[in-house]
């Protein structure tokens, strides 16, 4: 990349709201029943941010929380998004795609879903609730119906990682795509970090199935290795937060991704401050977290005492 | 004929202070697109193309070589 910060993020994430009706055990947000925050943007806010998003030129906006849709204006905010042709991302739980939310989804353009399913239904439920894997693969066949372009999102547990061809399959014969990311210690997850996170043997089967389905979307520096370790390409380096990509919490503070929401790597309020200053006084951030190879939020997150990512470090040295 | 070259809805681009980026939602999934730095010539193109410009001004004006790239890297293309 150019030596220059950009001009604007390529890509954001925007967690709408931390309200969620599941509380699941692994949560990077800590999403739950009732856990809005009191200061999350009111609707006119929200058109503001989105009128600047528009204006900066921001290509791609992904929309996650908690569970967008339990936002009453989320529909409304999503057509205001795409109405603009900015590409827009949603990554929803599944559970509330009634028919009429449906109806409005389908009219519009750019937009694409990301549902989570975090194994097969003894797996998933046992994370995300009872009787929610059923709700997903319902969702998943009425989106197949209306023919919306969905993926699966799966989050590799230490419980779910063996059940991957099962679950491709599963996305796969619903039209969807299937999408992998990385368990990281934010939210919830550094609770449950020694329960859910990989083994060192199941990183190594890990990096083999993803050699074996090329298909299968990461995005995630973890997964650019192989199971011996060696680097597919030159991205291991280039974490992309506050360089090209930034997470904006539900009441609009600035980070520099989903995963390092901690108050020293705030830069900002798009309300407050507006979102071109936070997003020029984030590229004073990344000199506190671009020391750490593989994922900086891991790193951070898990206190590794040498202040790396541990299992990226496990993977290339065998520790 | 002319031969009309145009910019697809799928393809955005802006000028940054070196250069510019190109963002390719090539294949409409979720999150499922590629992002390129490109020379400013290519930003003048791409600003240039507003819509739809014949294929022979393009070529004028900035060069037939170019513009082949850009065509071929499914930047720009042809108008049916």
């Amino acid at each position: 990349m150019s030596s220059e910060p950009l001009s604007a993020p390529v890509t954001i994430t925007w967690e709408v709201t931390l309200g969620c009706n599941l509380h699941c055990d692994h949560c990077l947000s800590g999403s739950g029943p009732g856990h809005q925050m009191p200061n999350e943007l009111t609707t006119d806010e929200a058109r503001e941010f989105i009128t600047e998003l528009d204006q900066m030129d921001v290509f791609q906006v992904n929309i996650g929380g908690g569970e967008p849709f339990i936002r009453p204006d989320m529909l409304e905010l999503l057509e205001e998004l795409t109405s603009r042709d900015i590409s827009t991302c949603v990554s929803t739980n599944g559970t509330q795609l009634d028919e009429a939310t449906l109806d409005r989804i389908e009219a519009m353009d750019p937009l694409f879903l990301q549902v989570s399913m975090d194994g097969l239904q003894a797996e998933n439920d046992a994370i995300r609730g009872d009787g929610v894997y059923d709700q997903v693969v319902d969702a998943l066949k009425r989106l197949e119906d209306r023919d919306i372009g969905t993926t699966v999102n799966t989050v590799v547990t230490r419980q779910n990682v063996e059940d991957l061809s099962k679950i491709y399959d599963l996305a796969e014969s619903h039209g969807a795509g299937l999408r992998l990311n990385r368990f990281r210690p934010s939210g919830r997850g550094e609770d449950t970090w020694d329960k859910f996170r990989l083994t060192e043997d199941q990183i190594r089967f890990l990096h083999d199935w993803i050699d074996d389905h090329p298909d299968v979307r990461t995005g995630d520096s973890f997964f650019y290795l192989n199971a011996l370790g060696e680097v597919r390409n030159n991205t291991l380096k280039q974490c992309g937060a506050g360089s090209m990509t930034c997470l904006v919490d539900p009441a609009g503070d600035v980070f520099p991704c989903a995963f390092t929401q901690w108050d020293h790597l705030a830069s900002g309020n798009v309300t407050d401050d507006g979102f071109q200053t936070a997003w020029d006084e984030i590229a004073n951030l990344r000199s506190r977290i671009d020391d750490h190879e593989g994922c900086p939020a891991v790193a951070m997150g898990s206190s590794d005492p040498d202040g790396e990512d541990p299992q990226l470090r496990a993977i290339l040295s065998g520790d | 004929m002319t031969t009309k070259l145009a910019r697809p809805d799928h393809i955005k681009f802006r000028r940054e202070a070196e250069g510019g980026l190109v963002y390719d939602h090539e294949n409409y999934g979720y999150e499922d697109a590629s992002m390129y730095e490109v020379s400013d010539t290519v930003i003048d193109i791409l600003e240039y193309v507003d819509g739809e410009q014949p294929r022979q001004a393009l070529e004028e004006k900035f060069s037939p070589a170019i513009v082949e790239t850009l065509l071929q890297r499914g930047v720009i293309t042809n108008v049916e």
